[in-house]
């Protein structure tokens, strides 16, 4: 056995949906295609469907549920949409290293912000906020800020106390500062009311 | 090999401990005297933000720590990443723990990160691989290493022996000792219809140093290795069983998800505690009889 090929390929198989589904419609071919010798094909043809699917399955449900977890006010803004942005994101992205977690969050809300067209502004807004606050341990700054469109403490309440935000405009400014050789920021959100 | 960097025959006692996550902190100091030591995850503190370094700080302060990596990934035939061992070595010499521990399994292949560990063929070429990339971890941590076993929901094909003979040669030839993972144990045997009797008879005992336990789900027909509910009874049961035939260091309650009131966790790490100790009261029984 190939091992470094077949661990090529099962990390491909693992992590893409589209070349799992070829793989499983044709299982041989698909493996020589992806550079497998004709041995190492016929073995690997024979893996489980129902259990690959299951353990690709595992592998995703994991990864959102981490990126869940780093950007919980944007899932529960979302719902059940959370997952469908995710699965379309993840064909697209998958992330490494040590902090791949915080890395896959920035880079879905970023995906929300910039392509998820049918959810609310407000909601890609929020996306945007929640990973912001995920530079903050990594930067050398001492100061980042952004301007929001919505105001984005009064949607933060409404998802915390379970109501459906129904934010109107409000340019709103995020401001995080902190003192020289200090890890505490500090934060405000100033709120400008319509004029 | 060098046998300096792991003599698994004099590692300390540690008692039962937890994983570490950050949602229990405060719960975890307020309890600090029911822990006897925490086990942590290498990654969170790799290249760490100055807040993670603090609570590292922290966490030595008032626990022994064994570091637990999840992305060495040992199997991977392609090699280690030197830049991620260089990260890991820095990490682990600088804590100085009595051991640490890693997963048999690969999670990267190809520049792709699997994002999990992921099951090797129990293969020769397999088995190679994992005591090379060992000889090369050596070169950067003489620390004593302990290797856990996984569980795995999909069998690569062409595998030459059986899971237990695959774990006894790399640990024969590697000179480690075993993280044995008993949840994982008990899930394989249930999804891979083995006897856990028969695993056990052919895995080297004598080199369990460390214990993992806690509770999965069932979902599809598969039981899956979720860290999210409570021990199952027949893993306390497999617990009392390896216990008695081990010189076990320590044990770690492995929990990630679905936390409950910290204080279950507690009555968890209790039950442990009393299985582990009732071996050294059946010992001592047996020494005031001679």
């Amino acid at each position: 056995m190939g091992l470094i090929e077949v661990q090529r390929t099962l990390a491909q198989l693992y992590t893409n949906v589209e070349l799992r589904q070829k793989f499983l419609d044709n299982p041989q071919q698909t493996a020589i295609d992806l550079g497998l010798n004709p041995l190492d094909s016929e073995q690997l043809s024979k893996l489980s469907a129902f259990h690959l699917r299951e353990f690709a399955n595992s592998l995703h449900y994991k990864r959102m549920g981490e990126v869940q977890e780093i950007l919980p006010t944007t899932e529960k803004s979302l719902k059940a949409k959370f997952n469908e942005y995710f699965l379309e994101f993840a064909k697209s992205y998958i992330p490494s290293g040590v902090k791949k977690h915080r890395d896959d969050a920035i880079a879905f809300a970023k995906f929300l912000n910039e392509q998820a067209v049918s959810i609310p502004a407000w909601c890609r807004e929020l996306a945007v906020y929640e990973a912001m606050r995920l530079e903050l341990g990594e930067t050398k700054k001492l100061i980042i800020f952004q301007v929001f469109q919505y105001p984005i403490k009064e949607i933060f309440q409404a998802i915390f106390n379970n109501e459906e935000p129904k934010p109107n405009k409000k340019r709103t400014l995020a401001i995080w500062l902190r003192i020289p050789g200090q890890i505490n920021w500090q934060h405000y959100l100033l709120s400008v009311p319509r004029i | 090999m060098n046998s300096k960097a792991n003599n698994i025959n004099n590692l300390p006692f540690l008692g039962v401990g937890i994983g570490y996550r950050q949602q229990f902190t405060s719960e975890l100091f307020l309890n600090q005297d029911k822990v006897d030591f925490l086990e942590i995850i290498s990654d969170h503190y790799i290249d760490a933000s100055a807040y993670k370094e603090n609570e590292l700080a922290l966490l030595k302060e008032h626990f022994t720590l064994v570091p637990h990596g999840i992305n060495l990934s040992l199997g991977s035939a392609e090699g280690l990443s030197k830049d991620y061992l260089k990260k890991l070595a820095n990490l682990i010499n600088n804590l100085n723990p009595p051991w640490w521990s890693e997963h048999i399994s690969f999670t990267q292949a190809g520049g792709i990160d699997i994002g999990h560990l992921s099951p090797l063929p129990f293969t020769q070429e397999a088995i190679e691989v994992v005591v090379q990339n060992i000889e090369q971890i050596r070169e950067y941590i003489t620390i004593p290493l302990i290797l856990e076993n996984i569980t795995y929901m999909l069998e690569i094909p062409g595998s030459e022996m059986n899971e237990a003979e695959f774990l006894s040669e790399i640990l024969e030839r590697t000179d480690c000792g075993l993280l044995l993972d008993i949840t994982n144990l008990y899930i394989n045997s249930v999804n891979h219809h083995y006897s856990i009797d028969k695993f056990l008879s052919q895995i080297p005992l004598d080199k369990v140093v460390q214990l993992h336990f806690v509770g999965g789900h069932w979902q599809h027909g598969l039981l899956i290795d979720s860290h999210a509910y409570p021990t199952h009874k027949e893993v306390w049961e497999l617990m009392q069983t390896v216990v008695e035939h081990t010189n076990l260091k320590g044990a770690i309650l492995e929990r990630d998800e679905n936390f409950p009131q910290f204080n279950e966790l507690v009555q968890e790490l209790t039950q442990a505690r009393k299985i582990i100790d009732s071996k050294t009261k059946k010992a001592q029984e047996v020494l005031s009889w001679v």
